[in-house]
C-alpha cells in the first residue's frame, strides 16, 4: 500500500492557517470595536506564547504515551519559589530558581511514576495535591508579588523573545537530539525502543526534564505577566492545564505535517482568539468552553484521517 | 471436483487502498466439500480478497454469490450469520478476559439470566467446547493472556468453529502453530470438508498447501493467475513459478559445501540455564559462521536468542563477547559490544509501524548519525536510504510509514535497521517467518554477503530445510537442552534432524 503525503502536508497547513483566519475574521466582524484592533491582536499573540511554551513541555510527556496533571501545580510552585528568590537575588536567582525547581519537580514526577509503577496520570494527581499544599507553607501562604522592574518577561517584546527561545529549544530537543528521537520511539512502540538498546526509563526521565525546563520558562512568563502568584488549592491548579493541553492536541494532530512546536503555537493562538473573541462578545463562560471543545474536536477529526485509514486504535 | 456445487463465487471483485490496487477483477469459485488454498507472495492480495469475503473490507466493485444468490458481507457479524467465519493472521483474542468470555464474545445474549450474564453457565459451556476439541487442560476461567501464543490461537479456532460455519477462512494460521496445533487445525478442516463445507486456506508453506488442499488458486499483484486442481500432481516449483511469474533466477539456499570457517571464536555461551526453559547450554560462535539453531517452538531456542542479546536474564551461566571479554548483561551493553537481534515478533518487537522507514532504520544507530552534535533529518534520510537500497526495500519514499509496507518489505526494514548498525554478531529469530519466496531468497543472499564480510550469524528457525540449506553448523535443541551439533553436510536430511527434535 502506498500513500501520498506531500499533498496532505500542504492541505493540513492550509487548514490550520485557514481555521485561524476564519476564527479571527468571524470575531472581527461580530465585534469590530472591541476585537478588531491591532492592540487586542497583539495581546492575544503574547498570551498564546505563554501557554504554548507550557504546552511544548507537556508535549514531551504526552508523546511518550504518558500524562501529566501536575504541570499547573508545578508552574505555581516553581513560580512562587522563583519569585521569592527574585526579591533577594534579582534576575539571576529568579530565572535559575524557577527553572531548577520546575525541573526538579518534574524529575520527582517521573521517578514517582517509574518507581511506583502506577499510571502517570494517577501519580501526577497525587503530586499535584502534595505540591498545592506545600506551596502554602512559603511566605505564610500569601504567595508572591513581583516588582515592576522584575517583570521584564511579562512585557513585549521580551515575553515574545523568551517564548520563542523556549519553543526553539523544545523544537531542537524534540527533533534534532538523540534523546528526542528516543522519546518519540518510546511513544511509538516501547518494546521496539527497548530492543534497539534504548534505556527506556532513562529516556523517559529526560522527557520529564525537558518538560520541566519548559514549564519553568512558562512559569517565569506567567508570574512576570501577572505580577502576583498565589498558592492554588483544592485541585484548582488543574485549571492551568487546559490551555496547554489543548495546544498540545493541535501539535499532536498535525505532527506529521508541521513541526509540532509550530502546531502548538498556532493551536494556542487559535484557542486564545476563540476565548478572547467570545469574551468580547459577552458570551457566557460555560458556552465558551462548549464552543472551544467543539472546535478542537472538529480540527482533530479533520486531520486524523491517516490513522483512520490504517485502522489504528485510538486510545 | 468440478461436479460439486459452487457454494461461494466471487466475481470481478476489485479493491483499492489509497493508491494501491490490492485486488483486481478477481473471479474464483469455491465449492462445497473442498479445501481451497489461496497462495501468492506477500502483498499479492490474498488477505484482502478473503477480508472482503468475511466482511472486514468492502469491495469497490464486483459481486459475490453465496449459494447462487448475490451477497455482500456488510460486516463480520453479517458474514458470520451467513455462515462465513475467519481466522485472521493477527492475534484476535482479548487480553484480561477469561477464556470462556473470549469463546462466547458477541454471543453473551445466550447466557443472560435476569439481565445479567450467568458466568457459571458460560464457563460450563466453554468447558464442554474445550473438551470436545481435546483441550481439557485449559481452564475456561483463566485470563486468556496467561495462555501461550499457540493456545490463544487455538482458542480462536474453537471460537470460530463454535458458530458452526459453512465457510471457514484460515489466513496463515498454521505459521503460529506447532505440530500439535496444526494437527488439531487439520483435523477440524478435514472434518468440515467431510460434512460438505468449504475451507479457504491461506499459507506460505507450499508443501502443506499441496498436501492438504483440493484446489489451489494462485494470486499475483492482486490478480488471479490460475486455479489448479491438486490431483493434477502439482509440484512446489510449479507453484513458485506461478506465484512469481518467472523461474527463480536467484539461487535459493547456499550451494557451497566445505567452506572453511575461521578458528576465531567471537561469542562464548557457557552453562546458560533458565529454569524450565534452558538447561546448561554451552556453545561457541566462530567468526564469519552461520550457526543454525533449530527445534520445536517450545524448546527454549527463542528464549536463548533473547538471552544472547541481554533481553532476558539467565539464572546461571554467561554469554561472553570473546575479543572484548565482555559479559552480556543488558541490551545496551550487548549492542555496544557488537550484537544485534531481530525478533520473531516483527510487528510487536522489531518495528515502529506508525513511524517512517527512516526513523525505524536509524533508531539503533543514532550515535553514529549524530556524532556528538545534533541530528539532522537530512543525514538520517541519507543513512536510511543507503540501508533501504542495500536490501532493495520497495517503498514510495523513505518517509513512508512502515505500516503500509507488505510483510516481506517490513522484514527487510527490520533487517536494514540492524545491518546499518554494523554489528559483528547478528542473532536472527525466524527471519523468514511468514515471508514469500522472493524476499526469502533476498534475505538468504544478504546473509551470504554478511558472513563474507566477517559478520557472524546465529539463525534460529523452526524450518529445518532452511537451517540445513544455510548453516555452517546446526545445533538442535530439545526441551531446553542442546542435543545435537552437526556440521554442514550434503547428506544431512530433514529426517535426521527431526529425530532429534522429538
Amino acid at each position: 500500500m502506498k500513500i501520498k503525503r506531500d499533498n496532505s502536508n500542504l492541505k493540513s497547513r492550509l487548514l490550520l492557517v485557514g481555521v485561524m483566519v476564519v476564527v479571527y475574521v468571524t470575531f472581527a466582524t461580530l465585534s469590530p470595536e472591541r476585537f478588531a484592533n491591532a492592540n487586542t491582536l497583539y495581546i492575544i499573540f503574547q498570551q498564546a506564547f505563554m501557554s504554548s511554551v507550557i504546552a511544548a513541555g507537556l508535549y514531551f510527556i504526552i508523546i511518550m504515551g504518558l500524562f501529566d496533571f501536575a504541570i499547573g501545580s508545578i508552574l505555581v510552585f516553581s513560580g512562587i519559589l522563583g519569585g521569592l528568590a527574585a526579591q533577594h537575588t534579582g534576575y539571576a536567582g529568579f530565572i535559575i530558581v524557577t527553572i531548577v525547581v520546575a525541573i526538579a519537580l518534574e524529575i520527582v514526577n517521573g521517578l514517582l511514576y517509574m518507581i511506583l509503577k502506577v499510571p502517570s496520570m494517577i501519580t501526577s494527581v497525587g503530586l499535584l495535591m502534595i505540591l498545592e499544599s506545600i506551596a502554602t507553607f512559603f511566605n505564610d501562604g500569601c504567595g508572591v508579588a513581583l516588582e515592576y522592574e522584575m517583570r521584564l518577561f511579562g512585557r513585549a517584546p521580551y515575553n515574545i523573545i523568551i517564548g520563542t527561545v523556549g519553543l526553539i529549544i523544545a523544537s531542537i530537543l524534540f527533533g534534532y537530539t538523540k534523546k528526542g528521537i528516543q522519546i518519540r520511539a518510546i511513544g511509538s512502540n516501547e518494546l521496539v525502543a527497548r530492543s534497539a538498546g534504548i534505556r527506556v526509563n532513562q529516556a523517559k526521565l529526560w522527557g520529564y526534564i525537558f518538560c520541566g525546563l519548559l514549564v519553568g520558562i512558562g512559569s517565569i512568563m506567567n508570574i512576570s505577566y501577572g505580577g502576583k502568584l498565589q498558592p492554588a488549592l483544592n485541585l484548582s491548579s488543574i485549571d492551568r492545564n487546559y490551555a496547554p493541553l489543548l495546544g498540545c492536541f493541535f501539535g499532536l494532530a498535525f505532527k506529521d505535517q508541521i513541526n509540532p512546536m509550530v502546531g502548538i503555537l498556532i493551536g494556542g493562538f487559535i484557542i486564545k482568539l476563540l476565548t478572547t473573541g467570545l469574551m468580547t462578545l459577552g458570551v457566557d463562560a460555560t458556552i465558551q468552553s462548549v464552543l472551544t471543545g467543539f472546535v478542537l474536536l472538529l480540527v482533530v477529526a479533520l486531520t486524523m484521517r491517516n490513522s483512520r485509514d490504517m485502522h489504528v486504535i485510538v486510545k | 471436483m468440478a461436479n460439486k456445487d459452487i457454494i461461494i463465487r466471487v466475481e470481478k471483485l476489485c479493491k483499492t487502498f489509497v493508491t494501491t490496487r490490492a485486488v483486481v477483477n478477481a473471479t474464483v469459485d469455491f465449492r462445497s466439500g473442498e479445501i481451497h488454498a489461496l497462495i501468492g507472495e506477500n502483498g499479492s492480495g490474498k488477505s484482502t480478497l478473503t477480508s472482503m469475503m468475511c466482511g472486514i473490507n468492502k469491495p469497490d466493485s464486483g459481486t459475490m454469490f453465496l449459494n447462487k444468490k448475490p451477497f455482500i458481507a456488510q460486516d463480520q457479524i453479517h458474514a458470520n450469520e451467513n455462515g462465513i467465519a475467519a481466522l485472521v493472521q493477527e492475534m484476535n483474542t482479548i487480553d484480561h478476559m477469561s477464556v470462556a468470555e473470549n469463546i462466547f464474545l458477541g454471543r453473551e445474549n445466550e447466557f443472560i439470566k435476569l439481565g445479567m450474564i450467568d458466568k457459571k453457565r458460560m464457563s460450563r459451556a466453554a468447558s464442554e467446547v474445550l473438551e470436545k476439541y481435546g483441550l481439557k487442560m485449559i481452564n475456561p476461567n483463566t485470563d486468556i493472556s496467561r495462555l501461550s501464543f499457540e493456545d490463544r490461537k487455538i482458542i480462536e479456532i474453537i471460537k470460530a468453529m463454535n458458530t458452526d460455519p459453512k465457510i471457514l477462512i484460515v489466513d496463515e494460521t498454521t505459521t503460529a502453530l506447532s505440530q500439535k496445533g496444526r494437527d488439531l487445525l487439520y483435523s477440524i478442516m478435514n472434518d468440515m470438508r467431510e460434512r460438505g463445507n468449504t475451507i479457504v486456506f491461506i499459507s506460505h508453506d507450499l508443501q502443506e498447501v499441496i498436501e492438504k488442499s483440493d484446489a489451489i488458486t494462485v494470486m499475483r499483484d492482486g490478480e488471479i493467475v490460475d486455479t489448479i486442481e491438486v490431483k493434477d500432481k502439482t509440484t512446489e516449483d510449479e507453484l513458485k513459478m506461478l506465484m512469481i511469474g518467472r523461474e527463480l533466477s536467484q539461487k535459493y539456499y547456499r550451494s557451497d559445501y566445505g567452506r572453511l570457517v575461521s578458528d576465531d571464536i567471537v561469542l562464548e555461551v557457557k552453562n546458560v540455564t533458565q529454569e524450565g526453559v534452558l538447561d546448561d547450554v554451552t556453545f561457541e560462535l566462530h567468526k564469519g559462521e552461520i550457526l543454525g539453531i533449530g527445534g520445536l517452538t517450545s524448546c527454549g531456542m527463542h528464549e536463548l536468542g533473547k538471552v544472547l542479546f541481554g533481553a532476558s536474564k539467565a539464572q546461571k551461566g554467561s554469554v561472553t563477547v570473546t575479543h572484548k571479554n565482555a559479559i552480556v548483561k543488558n541490551i545496551p551493553y550487548a549492542i555496544k559490544n557488537g550484537i544485534a537481534y531481530i525478533s520473531k515478533n516483527r510487528d510487536q518487537e522489531s518495528l515502529m509501524l506508525i513511524s517512517s522507514i527512516s526513523d525505524n532504520i536509524c533508531l539503533p544507530s543514532l550515535d553514529r548519525i549524530s556524532g556528538k552534535g545534533l541530528l539532522r533529518h537530512k543525514n538520517e534520510n541519507i543513512f536510511a536510504q543507503a540501508g533501504a537500497r542495500k536490501l532493495d526495500i520497495k517503498m514510495e519514499n523513505i518517509e513512508q510509514y512502515v505500516f503500509y509496507l507488505s510483510g516481506g518489505n517490513k522484514q527487510k526494514v527490520a533487517l536494514a535497521k540492524w545491518i546499518c548498525e554494523e554489528p559483528d554478531i547478528i542473532v536472527m529469530d525466524c527471519p523468514t517467518r511468514g515471508i514469500d519466496v522472493k524476499v526469502k531468497a533476498a534475505i538468504y543472499s544478504m546473509m551470504d554477503k554478511m558472513v563474507e564480510s566477517g559478520i557472524s550469524i546465529i539463525m534460529i528457525s523452526e524450518e529445518m530445510l532452511e537451517l540445513i540449506g544455510m548453516c555452517d553448523r546446526l545445533l538442535v535443541f530439545n526441551k531446553g537442552k542442546l542435543v545435537a551439533d552437526m556440521p554442514r553436510n550434503k547428506e544431512l536430511s530433514e529426517e535426521t534432524v527431526i529425530k532429534y527434535l522429538i
